[in-house]
């Protein structure tokens, strides 16, 4: 499979496309420095940019499909291919398997490492859109509410 | 000295043939003169006369009379001798019979006296063998408690293993106290009981089963107190106590000692046995205490032991991490594993066959294959990763930010360089592969617990597939 190698990291991205200024990046990196966690998520909570902002810009640069979660139903067939926990960890949800295909919906498709876990878990080819964090978590929270 | 003895002497005589002479030469001899007088001058002049006659008779009497009577005195005297020569040679049993009080029978007396003196003085003799016995039986037996309790100390100093140290010495207290039973209870602070830790003697292997709750009366009210427990024929227990216990250990008489670590009771230490009216004495106590504080040291050493063993994070032998740090790595990993939306790989690697390795050529050659495979993982890993010794011939691997595919590319190369290093042309068939198992989070879970049955499940699966192979699913 070919995959576009790529190690720019996401605030470098929004950096250059000019959704956030130098100072903001530096504060948050501080802020993950201090407190841990994605940068994406403390660029959110700081309030330098919005999810869709980000998603935008995944899509703007690397050509991924956007996908609005919102007002999206899922097939429990579909959601039972991918556990819970690994859905939670990763962040991300499969919305559809047409033959050997599955689609999903990631906050950050660039992490290829949790998209050959899924193809080795499913053993299907995979297609990814963008979705926003909120979008994921909260559809994450609907579909696999009893699972672990 | 040569002294020459004159036959006529009367100084080699004995006292009998001296007196017969002397009576002789007192009685018969004048006698026989004045017979050979009478029968000279006197007898021709008259002619025979009858009353010469009788009064010659009754002088003869007389004199035979007086001889009888000097035998007497001496055969009692000889008599007398004889008694005091088989005394002289140790018969100090014999009773001198004495019959009239003059100077015989005063000698008589005297020796009575004197072996009656003789026996009392043996007897006192033997008392005091008897007591000197007993004494150096008491010795010998503290020398033994010593010697024993030096040998336990020698064991704590060097380190042995700690139930083994606690064995050796509920054995040797039960044969010191010459019990049917011994045994040493142990306080688990958790679930708040008493547990049977170490048994000897007669029905160990139901002692070995008891456990003493907190809910039990025996438990708040025998066992964990600050004192000495005694149940036999002369204590016995309040309340229903003595019952509860005896059906508890199945014992008639038990004597028990809590010991003690920093003012809290950690264990109990007690002998029993079965038999009828039987009461524990001092000596019994004694020795219970002095191997109770010997068991304490052993006890708080056990726990210092431990506590370092805790603290250590590497593998003597390798230098890798040990099992318990590899372990708490693994949980900070797969913390921030879920925290960043990264994966966090684990890999158990498992020598095929070691058992058989170290039967065929050592303990040394074993040893320097296990440092070498060390070495081999650890070029196979980058910074972040981490090698650890999680058993004998069981090595683990926790790769941070690297998912299964990418943990299966790294088992596979370290089983093939194991392969290369120790494969089958090595001299003496000394080859060595490698079986993994490799687990994931978050795909097989996100506990430590459920990562490390995974994997080990995997490497079962790999053994059982034909070893020297890596599994993933």
């Amino acid at each position: 499979m070919i995959r576009r190698i790529n190690n720019k990291p996401l605030g470098e991205l929004l950096l250059e496309r000019g959704i956030i200024s130098q100072a903001q990046l530096d504060q948050a990196l501080d802020t993950q420095r201090d407190k841990g966690g994605l940068i994406g998520e403390i660029l959110v909570d700081l309030g330098f940019v919005k999810e869709d902002d980000i998603a935008q810009a995944l899509t703007a640069q690397y050509g991924f499909p956007y996908l609005p979660l919102g007002n999206y139903d899922v097939d429990a067939d579909i959601t039972a291919i991918i556990p819970g926990r690994v859905a939670r960890q990763y962040l991300l949800v499969p919305i559809d398997k047409i033959g050997n295909n599955l689609t999903l919906a990631m906050s950050n498709p660039l992490n290829v490492q949790a998209i050959e876990d899924v193809e080795l878990l499913s053993g299907c080819s995979v297609q990814t859109f963008v979705s926003t964090s909120s979008d994921i978590k909260k559809a994450i929270e609907k579909y696999y509410k009893d699972k672990e | 000295m040569d002294k020459k003895v004159n036959p006529l002497s009367l100084n080699s005589r004995s006292i009998k043939q001296k007196l017969m002479v002397a009576f002789q030469l007192m009685s018969i001899l004048p006698f026989l003169v004045c017979i050979y007088l009478l029968s000279i001058y006197i007898f021709p002049k008259f002619g025979f006369k009858f009353d010469i006659l009788l009064y010659l008779g009754i002088s003869a009497f007389l004199a035979i009379v007086g001889l009888m009577v000097i035998k007497e005195v001496f055969d009692r005297l000889t008599s007398v001798t004889t008694e005091a020569k088989c005394i002289a040679a140790g018969d100090i049993s014999r009773q001198l019979q004495v019959q009239h009080g003059d100077e015989v029978g005063e000698l008589g007396n005297i020796l009575n006296q004197l072996t009656q003196r003789i026996r009392s003085n043996m007897d006192e003799l033997k008392d005091y063998s008897a007591k000197t016995a007993e004494i150096n039986i008491a010795i010998q037996k503290k020398i033994m408690v010593l010697s024993n309790l030096m040998q336990i100390s020698g064991f704590i100093s060097e380190g042995s293993k700690f139930d083994q140290i606690l064995k050796i010495a509920v054995e040797k207290l039960r044969s010191l106290a010459n019990s049917e039973i011994s045994f040493l209870l142990i306080k688990d602070e958790l679930k708040n009981s008493f547990l049977m830790k170490v048994a000897d003697g007669i029905q160990a292997d139901y002692l070995m089963t008891i456990e003493i709750f907190a809910q039990e009366a025996i438990y708040e009210q025998l066992f964990n107190l600050h004192k000495l427990m005694i149940l036999d024929a002369q204590n016995v227990l309040p309340d229903s106590l003595s019952l509860d216990l005896q059906a508890k250990l199945r014992v008639k008489n038990c004597l028990a000692m809590p010991i003690f670590l920093d003012a809290s009771i950690k264990a109990v230490l007690g002998i029993a046995n079965l038999q009828d009216n039987f009461s524990y004495n001092q000596e019994d106590i004694e020795l219970l205490d002095i191997f109770s504080k010997q068991i304490a040291v052993a006890i708080e050493n056990g726990i210092l032991a431990n506590r370092v063993e805790k603290l250590e994070i590497k593998d003597a032998l390798t230098g890798l991490y040990n099992r318990c740090f590899i372990e708490n790595r693994l949980q900070e990993e797969i913390k921030r594993a879920i925290a960043y939306q990264r994966p966090c790989a684990f890999i158990i690697f498992d020598i095929d066959d070691f058992k058989d390795y170290c039967g065929k050529f050592g303990l040394i050659c074993a040893e320097s294959a296990l440092k070498e495979i060390a070495a081999l993982i650890l070029g196979c890993i980058t910074d972040i990763d981490r090698a650890g010794r999680t058993d004998d011939d069981e090595f683990s691997l926790i790769l941070p930010e690297k998912n299964k595919r990418q943990a299966q590319e790294i088992a596979e190369m370290i089983c093939k360089k194991i392969q290369a290093s120790f494969g089958m042309d090595q001299d003496g068939g000394k080859c060595l592969t490698f079986s993994a198992g490799v687990s994931e989070n978050p795909l097989d879970g996100v506990q430590v617990e459920q990562l490390i049955l995974k994997a080990k499940e995997l490497l079962r699966k790999a053994k059982a597939g034909g070893k020297n192979r890596v599994m993933v699913f």
